[in-house]
């Protein structure tokens, strides 16, 4: 299974530009995307979703144009929105059930495959009761749920992390890893480490473009020998954030701990500090600041 | 500076609301809707109806006359009015911002008086409207040319602003009753409004819409004028073919004494007891004061609603190991998945009333049954239908549901079908009753209705993303109904409308509120975001 886009566009009322000339190919794996906030990555999934049409570009499923045959898309996609809702009066069994008699999927195994799904998502207690009465990050593993219960072919999961615990993030990561193989996985999240840990590769966007598409290993090197760990002193802080890129900071007894990243041409301060291995995190906003600087960390 | 901030934070939050309602999509139908009613309760002499008989007489198209014409419409502005303002509590619960606000210094007064203020503000932006509409209408509709602002808007002023002050802090009031359902609250209105107008009607002391006093001015001088009138009145959607006939009453317009003035200012005051009597209700979005949105269950299906702890059994079940799902399109599983979703949730009460009243349409004699009892048996079912075409939207399941598979093949037919089969169900005593008279019209007219109802609801769901407007419109059809208006009468209960064939337009505009509705829904799939 392969998706294709090419030059596609979002302009939205007022001119600004959900997504701007916007290429990619994808196939089966998952792909993290990670950007900021207003960077195009819901844009892009409610299109992939066929909930939205571009206004420039075509995206291609196996070569058909998923705006002119969406359905072709929806026989095979689960999708989760950032901001979903249920029905809050039914319970997780007869939610399920709806959302799939909607998606076309019906009978006995069916219902059984709904009752596995609810067990695998620790849902199983609560199955009877109406949904309206469940906790936040119920309500997402119900979403996670209905994105499932066709076994689909694309899923497209935008912030599904969102509202779990540490635990239940764990367990989702692993239910997508059991998931890979034969589907294609676009997935979006601000928790990097979520994606990181997942992906088959990585696309990071911005202003509704793509910067880097990539394995993540290669993504990672653009970080190789530049992050860094250094305690400096109090007075000094203000004035070493000005200087670089600074991915987090702690306050210790004698100053400040800091994790940097290097800017590009830079050489390693005559400070003493310990070099660290780059996370996605690290190369994520490496990348990020790098544009916004006008490509002054660009590597 | 106490005084300060409580002006500044009134100004506010009237000038965020009034900027919302005004930028809506209701208030732009509401204000199509008013200048509709102004074009028609202003008909041409050779129209075939009048809004204003006077027997042997009618009035003379100047000045004083359409400007009356125009403020006895005042009922109806009111009614539209309410409903376009009736939320602004509402909405500041629906989005969160109630919570802010909450905890913010502004008083629960001062938070009223602002919501209030934008309600006014809305209703006067309205009636500004309905003012250069009148204009137009003496410029459309006036016998003579000579045009006196002041006879022809005065009426609006006096009688029809003040009205709308009122109505301003009547919808305050019914948006501060939030353990109520909205819904409830929508049609508890509607029958207040009915109340309003019979009272404003019946003496100057309850003429809380001006109706009495401007109706006893213009009997008190067509006597004074004219002795040979016959002392015939009447307002509405009088049926008449003879006004060209009738001798013409020129009107010099209203006489403005002092009584008239304390009056509207009597009312006024109530209207600001109402808001001090909101301000007691209100509890500053405590959630427990307020009701959520279809929460309660029949008691036979309620188990264990209370708050549920989350469950940490570890699952030793992969997704490899789920049975595989094979596609299978079943209508009628997405029939009863529809019914299911239709009818869980419901209060017991509404149960018993409707078991009820569907046993007692066994019973009882056919015309009751037909005439009253499947009115008032559809009408328990109004929040059933009201949210069919915008239940998605409300509750954010727009686009998983419709990125599924076909969703204008599947789920939109599938939502119409369950609807139109519960009201067909439930209509099914009366159907096999009326068909074993011999009434064949009426068995196909009450079909028509069950399919008009659901159509109706599903389209001005999806036109206007709320349940609102079928919510009100519906209440007031089934209401002409009861009270023998034939016009609207969608179950061919009343024999006049039988003889105008109103199911045969009915079936037409069914057909046109469907094609409504899918290309509305097309809409709403592709271009939502």
């Amino acid at each position: 299974m392969e998706i294709s886009i090419k030059g596609l566009s979002k302009k939205y009322k007022g001119g600004k530009f959900g997504l701007k000339n916007f290429d990619l190919q994808l196939k089966n794996g998952i792909l993290g995307l990670i950007g900021p906030n207003g960077a195009g990555k819901s844009t892009l999934m409610r299109i992939l979703a066929t909930i939205s049409s571009p206004t420039e570009g075509i995206a291609t499923l196996d070569g058909a144009d998923i705006t002119r045959f969406p359905d072709t898309v929806r026989k095979i996609l689960g999708y989760l929105p950032q901001d979903f809702g249920i029905y809050p009066n039914l319970t997780a069994m007869e939610f399920l059930e709806y959302i799939a008699a909607i998606k076309g999927f019906t009978g006995k195994r069916m219902k059984t495959r709904i009752e596995a799904l609810l067990e695998e998502l620790n849902l199983t207690p609560v199955r009877n009761r109406p949904i309206g009465t469940y906790s936040g990050g119920m309500k997402q593993r119900i979403g996670i749920a209905q994105v499932l219960v066709g076994d689909p072919k694309l899923l497209i999961l935008d912030e599904p992390t969102v509202g779990l615990d540490p635990e239940e993030r764990v367990r989702f990561r692993n239910l997508l890893t059991d998931l890979s193989g034969e589907r294609i996985i676009i997935l979006s999240s601000h928790i990097v480490s979520d994606i990181e840990t997942i992906a088959s590769d990585i696309a990071i966007i911005y202003q509704g473009s793509v910067l880097k598409h990539n394995f993540p290993q290669d993504i990672l090197k653009m970080v190789e020998n530049k992050v860094f760990e250094a305690t400096i002193t109090e007075e000094a802080y203000n004035g070493f954030r000005e200087q670089y890129l600074m991915i987090n900071s702690m306050r210790k007894n004698d100053g400040w701990m800091v994790r940097f990243v290097l800017n590009p041409g830079e050489k390693r301060p005559d400070f003493p500090v310990l070099p660290v291995k780059g996370t996605l995190e690290d190369a994520y906003l490496y990348v990020i600041a790098s544009v916004k600087n006008g490509g002054r960390h660009a590597s | 500076m106490q005084a300060d901030y409580a002006i500044y934070s009134i100004c506010h939050i009237a000038k965020a609301d009034f900027l919302q309602r005004i930028r809506s999509y209701y208030f732009l139908i509401a204000l199509g809707v008013c200048i509709f009613i102004i074009y028609s309760f202003v008909p041409s002499l050779t129209a075939g109806y009048t809004m204003v008989s006077l027997g042997n007489y009618r009035g003379f198209y100047n000045s004083a006359w359409i400007g009356s014409m125009v403020a006895t419409c005042v009922p109806f502005f009111s009614l539209i009015g309410f409903y376009v303002v009736n939320n602004a509590i509402k909405r500041d619960i629906d989005t969160g911002v109630g919570q802010i606000i909450a905890t913010t210094r502004i008083t629960r007064i001062q938070y009223l008086t602002g919501k209030f203020t934008s309600n006014f503000a809305v209703l006067v932006l309205i009636l500004l409207v309905i003012a250069a509409m009148t204009v137009v209408m003496f410029l459309i509709r006036g016998e003579t040319s000579h045009l006196e602002p002041g006879k022809l808007l005065l009426p609006l002023l006096i009688l029809t602003l003040p009205a709308m002050f009122i109505i301003a802090a009547l919808a305050l009031f019914f948006d501060s009753l939030t353990r109520f359902s909205r819904g409830f609250l929508n049609i508890a209105y509607f029958f207040f409004w009915v109340f309003l107008v019979s009272s404003s009607l019946w003496s100057p002391a309850t003429d809380v819409f001006g109706l009495n006093t401007c109706i006893l001015d213009i009997k008190n001088s067509i006597a004074a004028t004219y002795p040979d009138w016959n002392g015939q009145y009447g307002t509405g959607i009088l049926i008449t073919d003879s006004i060209g006939s009738c001798k013409v009453f020129t009107w010099d317009g209203m006489h403005w004494t002092l009584w008239i003035f304390l009056q509207r200012i009597f009312w006024m005051a109530m209207a600001f007891c109402l808001i001090l009597l909101a301000s007691l209700r209100f509890k500053r979005f405590d959630p427990s004061d307020i009701k959520e949105r279809k929460q309660r269950t029949i008691w036979f299906l309620k188990k264990k609603v209370a708050c549920i702890e989350d469950d940490r059994i570890p699952s030793g079940i992969h997704y490899r190991d789920l049975p595989v799902a094979q596609a299978r399109f079943s209508y009628f599983a997405l029939l009863a998945a529809e019914l299911r979703l239709m009818l869980k949730g419901k209060t017991t009460l509404w149960l018993i009333l409707s078991a009820g009243l569907f046993i007692a349409s066994v019973f009882t004699p056919i015309g009751f049954a037909y005439k009253v009892i499947i009115p008032l048996l559809w009408f328990l079912q109004v929040f059933i239908q009201s949210d069919l075409g915008s239940r998605e939207i409300t509750h954010r399941c727009n686009e998983y549901i419709f990125s599924s598979a076909f969703p204008l093949k599947r789920q939109l037919p599938a939502t119409l079908s369950a609807a139109t089969l519960v009201l067909l169900t439930l209509a099914l005593p009366v159907i096999v009753r009326v068909l074993f008279s011999g009434n064949v019209y009426g068995v196909y007219a009450i079909v028509v209705g069950a399919l008009f109802v659901p159509a109706f609801a599903i389209a001005s769901g999806i036109l206007t993303g709320g349940s609102k407007l079928f919510e009100v419109i519906f209440t007031m059809m089934l209401y002409a109904i009861l009270n023998g208006v034939p016009y609207v009468d969608f179950i061919g209960a009343i024999e006049e409308s039988h003889k105008l064939g109103v199911a045969h337009y009915l079936l037409a505009i069914t057909i046109v509120l469907v094609i409504l509705a899918f290309s509305g829904r097309k809409r709403q799939i592709r271009h939502a975001y």
